[in-house]
Parts: structure tokens; sequence; C-alpha cells
């Protein structure tokens, strides 16, 4: 019995293989046989508790782009040079944006016209729509390749996410339970194909992105992660969106994961909710912080007018 | 077996003989004679599940209980008994409406939905409160520092109580007089800045463990405040370094036999346990004790703020994780509350001017 588990797990980790090398990921042939995945002790599947983290720009724009100068440009400038606007001109050469060669598998997401019009919307107003400036959670898939590392605790009935981005986290239930009601991590079920981990995450709200490029989805949302251990140190996810709604059909990103490596890697807090309070709540304050700050930037969105000059201090008036 | 089941046996068997005339006189969280604790695929006593830490255990014994440790099963009952008729009959019970639409009304329907945090169960330790030691069950004496920070507090609460007073038609306290001139003066808890440790008991009742053989993660729903995750790692390693805090701390774990013991320091100067801060050191113990229970000891330490450590005893209750009752806590993201009261209180300011 133990064998033929071996050999069934063997025949699916070469498919897993296959959709990887699709995928334009190159997977060596010896690891793509099973040899040299760490098992979780004790069971037949992959160990893959730890930390990980995408090296990837998937983050900026799934589709990929050349570099950009800033989030926000300047409006009106001679032949549309790209010249960064007010809020983030102060940030310089770290406002920009890196370019990237997109993980989207075919290269383009395939949009229903009037959902690429709104993309296309949410794109040029990303600074205040973007959920994630307000430190709102990321969803899924975006929460895993975000700049920020992730933590995976493996257990048997459960395997726990825990991201570093604004303390958010989801549980993956490895036996079928009560979905419960929507969430912004939605809510995730998996099961091990072979050496691949396929997590089912449905019940989302409406309200997260893909990427800080306005990619976008419904509360139909359905989302099928694969992670596939391809080494010790990497293994490759992939991540098909199905939402009816807004795409002609499923698209899926494929892009590898990799272990931290430090000694003692850990995710550390960033707990961004407390970093954005000036952002959200600054025009409330009895004393503004600014000297001029119209409108309400509000949670979904709205205008921000900001002139971030210092208010003059007591020092500045009285020499 | 082993030496340590055989006195672990034997404490039973004391136990089961105290539970003949109902007084207890041990720890009622003492694992059977005859049961192992669930082990992991590779080895370790399994901890994972849903918990409920709820009880309406007080932190502090009560006076009339002076020098007894346990009560008595029929003392229980009746705790329990009136705690329900209270949440069924009393003022702040779920099925009680106000006027529809009046104040109180509208107020109710928030607060009731957190007003019975604490349940109707006593604790399953039976004990007459969560403290263990000190032996009296009390708090120990704070330093004097500690106390010169307490009165300041309160003076300066003093001062401030020029605002809303509390109302007869309102069954509950309404806010008193705090600042709202930044959304800093608001309270952690509705700014949703999440979770700090300690998490037990009322809006922390619910925490999901997940367990791995390096490590463990645990997830409280606190849902009112924000819910937390903390990663707690069982691999032998050394604690960061001192300059960086953290909200959850630092957090390691190591096995002592079947207790996991985790250790945690290095909490920001912001957070603020009881008075605590920066200095808290905890030292948490989480011991599987029968199919349902887990004995869950919290040793709190901070010689800045109390002259000798002290130790809860809690005793979680295992959840059905197929019912799965247990929710993302999204506060920040509904946080529409606070950017009421801060414009709620510029225009009553524009209002007075």
């Amino acid at each position: 019995m133990p064998q033929r588990v071996e050999g069934m797990f063997g025949a699916l980790t070469m498919v897993a293989g296959l959709v990887g090398m699709l995928a334009c990921q190159s997977v060596p042939d010896d690891v793509a046989a099973g040899g040299t995945i760490p098992r979780l002790e004790g069971t037949a599947h992959p160990d893959i508790h730890g930390v990980w983290q995408a090296f990837s720009e998937a983050e900026y724009n799934l589709e990929g782009q050349a570099a950009q100068p800033s989030a926000v440009v300047h409006p009106g400038m001679p032949n549309g040079n790209p010249v960064p606007h007010a809020p983030v001109l102060a940030l310089g050469a770290l406002g920009g944006i890196p370019p990237s060669q997109g993980v989207v598998l075919g290269g383009t997401i395939p949009y229903r016209p009037e959902a690429l019009a709104a993309r296309d919307e949410n794109r040029a107003n990303a600074l205040t729509r973007d959920p994630l400036v307000k430190c709102l959670m990321p969803g899924v898939p975006r929460a895993t390749y975000l700049p920020f590392p992730f933590q995976i605790t493996q257990g048997t009935e459960n395997i726990m996410i825990t991201y570093g981005f604004s303390n958010a986290g989801r549980t993956i239930h490895l036996e079928e339970v009560d979905r419960g009601v929507p969430a912004w991590m939605g809510n995730s079920v998996g099961r091990w194909e072979g050496d691949t981990l396929v997590v089912e995450v449905t019940d989302f709200i409406d309200q997260t992105w893909f990427d800080r490029s306005g990619n976008y989805h419904s509360e139909g949302l359905r989302v099928t992660e694969r992670y596939t251990p391809i080494t010790p140190y990497h293994m490759q996810y992939e991540a098909t969106i199905d939402d009816p709604e807004v795409f002609t059909e499923p698209w899926t990103i494929s892009l590898p994961l990799y272990r931290r490596m430090e000694e003692y890697p850990r995710v550390l807090e960033y707990r961004c909710v407390e970093m954005v309070e000036e952002l959200i709540y600054g025009h409330l304050r009895k004393e503004q912080l600014v000297t001029h700050w119209e409108g309400d930037y509000g949670r979904r969105g709205g205008t921000l007018v900001v002139d971030i000059t210092r208010r003059p201090t007591s020092e500045d008036l009285n020499p | 077996m082993t030496i340590r089941s055989l006195s672990l046996g034997v404490l039973s068997a004391v136990v089961g003989g105290a539970l003949l005339v109902s007084v207890p006189t041990a720890s009622q969280l003492t694992p059977a004679a005859d049961w192992e604790a669930p082990r992991t695929p590779w080895g370790d006593p399994d901890l994972q599940g849903i918990w409920d830490s709820k009880s309406t255990t007080p932190l502090q014994r009560p006076a009339q209980y002076a020098d007894r440790e346990f009560l008595t099963d029929e003392e229980i009952a009746a705790l329990e008994d009136a705690r329900e008729r209270e949440a069924r009959e009393g003022p702040q019970g779920r099925d009680v409406r106000a006027e529809p639409g009046s104040e109180a009304d509208v107020e109710g329907a928030y607060n009731n939905i957190f007003s019975t945090g604490l349940g109707t169960r006593y604790s399953r330790t039976k004990r007459s409160s969560l403290i263990t030691d000190p032996s009296d069950g009390r708090l120990p004496l704070l330093t004097a520092e500690a106390r010169r920070v307490a009165q300041a507090r309160e003076a300066a609460a003093g001062r401030a109580a020029s605002a809303p007073r509390p109302r007869a038609d309102v069954p509950y306290p309404v806010d008193t007089g705090r600042a709202y001139d930044n959304p800093e003066d608001v309270r952690l808890i509705e700014r949703c800045l999440g979770v700090t440790i300690p998490c037990t008991g009322g809006l922390c009742g619910f925490s999901r463990l997940v367990q791995g053989p390096d490590g463990v993660g645990i997830y409280y729903e606190q849902g009112h405040g924000g819910g937390g995750y903390r990663s707690i790692p069982v691999d032998g390693r050394p604690h960061l370094g001192s300059h960086i805090r953290q909200w959850l701390g630092d957090s390691v774990g190591h096995w002592e036999g079947d207790t996991l013991v985790v250790d945690t320091t290095n909490f920001t100067p912001q957070t603020s346990y009881m008075g605590s801060a920066e200095h808290l050191h905890l030292i948490e113990r989480f011991t599987r004790v029968a199919p349902d229970l887990l004995r869950y000891e919290i040793t709190v330490e901070d010689p800045t703020v109390w002259t000798r450590p002290w130790t809860m005893e809690l005793a979680p209750t295992l959840q059905d994780s197929v019912q799965n009752l247990i929710f993302e806590a999204a506060c920040h993201e509904g946080n529409y509350s606070l950017t009421a009261m801060l414009a709620g209180a510029r225009i009553a300011e524009a209002g007075a001017r």
C-alpha cells in the first residue's frame, strides 16, 4: 500500500512538473522526480512550513510594464511627460515603479470590455482607490506576492498562513468545514494532489484588488491556488482566477515563491493601521498637521487634495 | 508508563476522591489516569483546534471566598444559573428591545452584541479566581512607580469629566469625557489596532491553534478590536534583539514534557496590559488535559509594575471544527466609527463657537 501511494505521488509530481514547465519555469529533472523535497514528519506530504516570499514585481502590475516614475503623474505636461505629482513627489526615486515582465500566463488578463474600462479607471485613480493604501486586507492571491514575507504553519487539519502586511492571515482547511461568511481573505479549503497543495478560495467580498494597477474582481471571484514544491528552497505558485462577471474566461498567474534562508527567519509585524491614521483621519484633527486639506479622503476613494507644506511652527512665526 | 504519568495517575486518583464530596482541593486540569493526549504524526501532544477561553470566573478572588481556592459544584451551578437568568432577563439581555428608534435602542443594538462576551459558564478550573499565584488569588501589589502612574491617570480622567454624563435611559456606561482631538486620543480597540496579548475571555474568547513540527500559529478572533495572527517558532531560536519591539512581542516556544511553554518579550511601549508595556514578560504553558480541554497557564511578569510575578490558569474548551465558528475580524476595514467620533467632535466644536 505505501508503495502504491508513492507511485501515485510520483505520477502527479510529473504532471505538476509539466504544468510548471508550461508556465515558462524550468524544473530540474531530479526534482521533478520528487527526490529532494522534504516531507512533513510522519506524513507523505511535502513540508512547506517556514517563511516564504515572492521576489517578483507582480504586486505592481500582474501584466507587467516598463518602469514608471511614480504612481501619480502631473497632468498636462508637455508631450505627456510623466512627472511625479505632489502626493508622491517628495519620495523621489524611492517612489518609482519598477519594471516587470508580468506573471499572467498568456500575457493579458481577459477582461470583459466594460470591466476593462473600469480597470483602467481604477488604474488612473489608484492612489485613492487601491485598498492597500488604506491598509485594508489584501485578499487572495495578492497577499502572496506583496513585497512582504509570510509564514506557513503546517498542521495536519489546517495550514495557517500569516502575512507580514497588515496582520492579515488565513486558515486553509484540509478537511471539509462549514464555509462561514464572506471575508476579505476569503474562505480556503485545501487538499494535496500528489506534492501540490491545491486550495480553493471562495466567499470573497468585492473590495480587494489583485495589484497596484487597478486589476480587480467581483464578489463572484473564485481562486484556485496551487503550491508545488520544486526544491527545498522554492515552490511554484499558481493562481487561477475565475470570475465570469468580470472576465471572459478563467486566467492564471504563475510565479515562484522562495524560502527565506536567514538562520532564524520570521515574519515581523507590519501593523499599518496606525500608519494610515493621518491619511484617513488627518482632516478630522482638531489641529490639522498640514496647511491645507480639502475633501474627505474616505474609506472607499474620494478626492485627496493635499498641500504637503508643513504648518509653520511657533518658532517659524516668532524667530 | 513513565514516572511522570505514574505520578499524574496518583494525582488524578486524589482528585477523583475529592470530587465525590464535590469540594476540589487540587487543579481540576489534570489528565485522567487512563487518558493519553492525542499526538501529531511527529509525536508532539496535539493542541490543535478552535479553543474557547470565555468564562465568568473573575480574575481576582472575591472577598466572600476569602481563603477558598475552589468552589463547590453547587456554588458553580448557582452562579451559572444566575448568569443565564441575567443574560436572558437582565437589562443587557439580547432579547430586550428599547423603544424602536430611540437612542437607547440604537446604542443597545450595538452593545448587546458584546455585552454577554464572557458567556454564562464558570471555568472548569472550578477556582474562585483565575489567579492561582499569589495563593490569595489576588494581584500582587503595584510598585511605587506604577501606583504613581495609576493615580496620575485617574486624576487626568477626573479632569476630563466635563463630558457626556451617564444617562438614565441607557442601561450601560456611556463614554465619559475622553478627548477626541486626534485619532491618537481614542482607545486602541476603537482604532482597530489589533489584538494585544494576553488575549483571553470576553472578546478574545475564540482562538484557533495550528501546530507544525517547528512552530505553532494562533489566530485570535477578537471580533471588535481586529483579530490577530501570532506565530510561535518552536525551534530553539533566541529572542529578537531588544531594539525590535512589536505589539505581540516576540514569542519563542519549547516543550517541557507534554507542555508547550511559550516565552514572550520585546513588547512595544505602545501596548498596555494592565499598565504593563515594554517590560512585560509572559510565560504561557499549554497542556492538553482532556479530549476537549486545555490547561492554559499565563505567568505575567513586569518588575516595573508589580512587586512580584503572578499566574492565572484558564481552561479553554475545544469547539466543533466542522462548525468552524471562528471568523475573520476585519475591524479597520469597517471602522466608520472613528471617522464619526472625530467628525462629531469637530461638529460639536463648530456648534459651540
